[in-house]
């Protein structure tokens, strides 16, 4: 019946509007949260520039520091994969596109025979690899939302004290790197061995000259050193996995406000063509009628 | 008073303290030391300890850190450090703190049970 349906797209137009209600405030905190983020990375910024001073006038004083953290990769060594993934969805590809990356990598090295062990951030990834029975090494939940620097000690756990050793060829980090609030982009960067660009030996920006003086002693400074540095890169990394995380949940709810819009628009016109039929409609029955009527009528009449 | 100089104490989180102080004692990789003005060039590990900031005004802040380093360069001192500690005011609770937190920490990355 033409009133039915009527009813069905009125409270159809009622569900998808509340729905927006609902992206448009998820929106609006996700885009609030991108700020906060932003902030956070800057505020991590002064800690990354004071350990690149000290290992470059280390570098200067003892030339390039020899440790595990700069030699090339062992390629016969297994690697480890840090997939960093948020907990919650309605974040668009964020998640997907990470995993889908975590998962190639691992192919490609199970077909050289290499080894990959899996560390699961956030339980997106937790799924993910339980789902698949993936076995990890680790997983760690919580952290894209707000990253702290316990975070990271968290997920290497013993995985720099097992590199040193020789036992892990490399440790990767599959995230997303924040670029700026409107580009994002999935990376997989090496932690360790720390990449020799990222020491910046040759930044010549505020040449000193300095005569260090290292205690205890040039020699054992640049273990605890390196490992430093490597925990400071990935948490610069998980804090731009935050900050993408934010604003990937606001794009998706963007576009679902946007679509709530536009499927609210097409209900309201179906709507309204509904109950014009059913005027349309009844106009008929009662003008059908009345003729009914009055030919019956117009018969008996002359009877 | 002594000469002020300029010194900054950061971890990943945020820049803790950054203005001039009149001196700065902590504990490094291999005894006590105290930093004022003019100190040579120096790098070294800083050990679980008490970071004591003297600041112009007379006023004493302590920091409660759990490792890193410290660097003196061109009158400028910087300690770079994971943690920090704050709002204690005595040594003894502040260490403890300190320690505490860092057990916390290694509890953490020990315990595996929540690996299948």
């Amino acid at each position: 019946m033409a009133g039915g349906q009527e009813r069905t797209l009125r409270r159809r137009i009622k569900s998808v509007q509340s729905t927006k209600k609902i992206t448009r405030a998820m929106e609006l905190i996700a885009a609030s949260r991108i700020v906060r983020a932003m902030g956070r990375i800057a505020s991590a910024r002064p800690y990354y520039r004071e350990l690149s001073n000290i290992v470059r006038d280390l570098a200067r004083a003892a030339g390039i520091p020899r440790s595990p953290y700069t030699e090339p990769i062992r390629g016969d060594l297994p690697e480890v994969l840090i997939a960093v993934t948020s907990d919650r969805g309605l974040c668009g590809g964020f998640n997907s596109s990470v995993l889908r990356r975590v998962e190639e990598t691992m192919k490609a090295r199970e077909r050289e025979g290499n080894e990959t062990l899996v560390v699961a951030v956030g339980k997106k990834a937790q799924a993910y690899f339980r789902y698949r029975s993936i076995p990890v090494v680790r997983e760690v939940l919580t952290v894209t939302d707000r990253p702290n620097f316990s975070h990271v000690t968290e997920i290497l756990g013993d995985l720099l004290a097992r590199f040193e050793a020789g036992e892990i060829g490399a440790i990767r980090v599959a995230s997303y790197r924040f670029i700026s609030a409107g580009t994002q982009r999935l990376a997989l960067e090496q932690l360790v061995p720390i990449v020799r660009e990222e020491l910046q030996l040759e930044a010549k920006d505020h040449d000193l000259g300095l005569d260090f003086e290292f205690e205890p002693s040039s020699e054992l400074i640049v273990l605890p050193l390196m490992r430093q540095f490597a925990e400071a890169k990935l948490f610069a990394l998980l804090l731009e996995a935050s900050a993408s995380e934010h604003a990937a949940r606001q794009r998706a709810m963007k576009a679902a406000s946007d679509n709530a819009d536009e499927l609210a628009k097409v209900y309201r016109r179906q709507l309204n063509r509904a109950r014009q039929d059913s005027i349309t409609n009844e106009i008929m029955e009662i003008v059908g009628g009345a003729e009914a009527l009055s030919q019956s009528g117009s018969g008996s009449d002359h009877e | 008073m002594a000469t002020a100089y300029p010194f900054a104490l950061v971890t990943p989180e945020a820049v803790i303290f950054e203005g001039d102080v009149q001196s700065v004692s902590l504990r490094s990789g291999l005894g006590d030391i105290a930093f004022f003005a003019q100190h040579s060039p120096y790098i070294a590990t800083v050990a679980p300890c008490v970071v004591k900031v003297l600041k112009v005004d007379g006023e004493t802040l302590l920091v409660g850190v759990d490792g890193g380093f410290v660097r003196a360069a061109g009158n400028m001192v910087s300690v770079v450090v994971p943690f920090a500690e704050l709002g204690y005011e005595d040594e003894e609770s502040l260490l403890a703190a300190v320690q505490a937190r860092t057990s916390a920490a290694l509890d953490a990355v020990m315990d595996t049970s929540h690996v299948k």
